[in-house]
């Protein structure tokens, strides 16, 4: 089962496609969840789920705005796509019922 | 100066990344723009976990009990005893001289002769501590920042305050014995500034550069690697076996590694101490020749 924050990092990376790497993986899920993501997290966790297999990552080209240094390009595996469905699922089943979830269910048509 | 400095601290950081992953996170951070205290905290946040999680496994702690932290206390032990004996001559030269010896050439050769001696024992205590520097940033690469705090702290403290004395015959280091020579000791100059300067400018600053060249070892030819680990390795032996009877009495007692002393290769052997100045001086050619090298394909 993944942790929270490894789905958040999966489920970034699948939403940028092939455009994801480290600094747009961060700031997407800065954006979304309104909190902060240290580098230390992000890097570390990366080097977890590819251990696991559930994502691959390989040096990608350097750009003049990253003052010419390569990116960390990142690439969810289908193993990472099934452990991710998986826990949304759990998070969907366990969530049935409560509160919350049904205050969302009425605010969304 | 602000920003010189978070650059110097970014690129101090950053050097216990793994190169791909340096590159990485530097070319993010370069990205993201945020303010240098920022960038300087992530790292410092991502340098910490790497540390902290290479340190779940055991080899570290092996290197660090086994190796770097008793070779931390010989190396304070060696620096002392190389400043005691100087000292002791230094003050005879400073102290016990008269105005006839200022008209007399012995005076003077002796004088020369204990200079170049005294720069001889320095010059090796630097190239020793170089050496094992060296080896700690080769061993210890992944936990580079800890294991060199773990062998720079105990340089430092030994050398200000006092090493107990461990038991007589089978294990003596290395308390300090000024009976003899109370004259000089008496002076703080001898006693606690020459061997304090002998700790941090002969050994913590030559193995401090040790401990960061040996880091950047594994990107090395594996030919190069191997002759340097095998030269590092002969000169650390070499130094423990000549000193193995200070710590070991009963080694001394029982004349066991007397023959080996007295043997012409060991001798030789022990010359091996001076290869890193060598070693030394050369990059320091190349390191010069190459931007020539390169000025002059650029014109």
């Amino acid at each position: 089962m993944l942790g929270e924050f490894e789905y958040l990092l999966l489920t970034a990376a699948v939403r940028l496609g092939d455009g994801a790497y480290g600094a747009v993986i961060r700031q997407e899920i800065e954006q979304t969840t309104g909190r902060r993501c240290s580098l230390g997290a992000l890097y570390t966790t990366l080097d977890r789920l590819e251990t696991k297999g559930l994502l691959e990552t390989w040096m990608g080209e350097a750009t003049p705005q990253r003052g010419g240094r390569a990116k960390r390009m990142v690439r969810v595996s289908a193993e990472g796509i099934e452990e991710a469905s998986a826990f949304h699922e759990a998070v969907k089943q366990i969530s049935l019922g409560v509160p919350w979830a049904i205050q969302q269910a009425e605010i969304e048509p | 100066m602000t920003r010189r400095l978070a650059r110097s601290l970014t690129g101090i950081l950053a050097a216990a990344l793994d190169p791909p992953e340096r590159e990485a996170v530097l070319g993010d951070l370069a990205e993201t723009s945020q303010g240098p205290a920022c960038g300087i905290r992530d790292l410092l946040g991502l340098v910490a976990r790497r540390q902290l999680f290479a340190w779940k496994s055991w080899q570290p702690w092996v290197v660090a009990i086994v190796f770097i932290m008793p070779i931390s206390i010989w190396l304070t032990v060696l620096s002392r005893r190389i400043a005691d004996s100087n000292a002791i001559s230094l003050w005879r030269y400073s102290h016990l001289w008269e105005q006839y010896d200022l008209y007399n050439v012995l005076f003077y050769r002796e004088v020369a002769l204990f200079s170049l001696d005294c720069a001889r024992s320095l010059i090796a205590l630097a190239c020793f501590a170089w050496a094992i520097g060296f080896s700690i940033g080769a061993l210890a690469r992944r936990t580079l920042i800890v294991s060199g705090a773990l062998f720079c702290v105990p340089l430092c403290l030994t050398s200000l305050v006092p090493l107990p004395s461990l038991g007589h015959l089978v294990f003596a280091p290395p308390a300090r014995s000024f009976d003899h020579n109370g004259a000089v000791f008496t002076q703080p100059l001898y006693v606690v500034i020459l061997p304090a300067l002998a700790v941090l400018g002969f050994a913590l600053y030559p193995a401090l550069r040790g401990i960061a060249q040996g880091g950047a070892m594994a990107q090395a030819r594996p030919q190069k690697r191997g002759l340097l680990f095998a030269a590092i390795a002969t000169t650390i032996g070499s130094v423990a076996i000549r000193n193995a009877g200070r710590w070991w009495p009963l080694l001394y007692y029982y004349g066991i590694l007397s023959p080996l002393w007295g043997a012409q290769l060991f001798r030789l052997l022990t010359l091996l101490i001076y290869w890193p100045a060598v070693y030394w001086i050369v990059s320091r050619l190349r390191a010069v020749r190459r931007p020539r090298a390169l000025r002059g394909a650029g014109t």
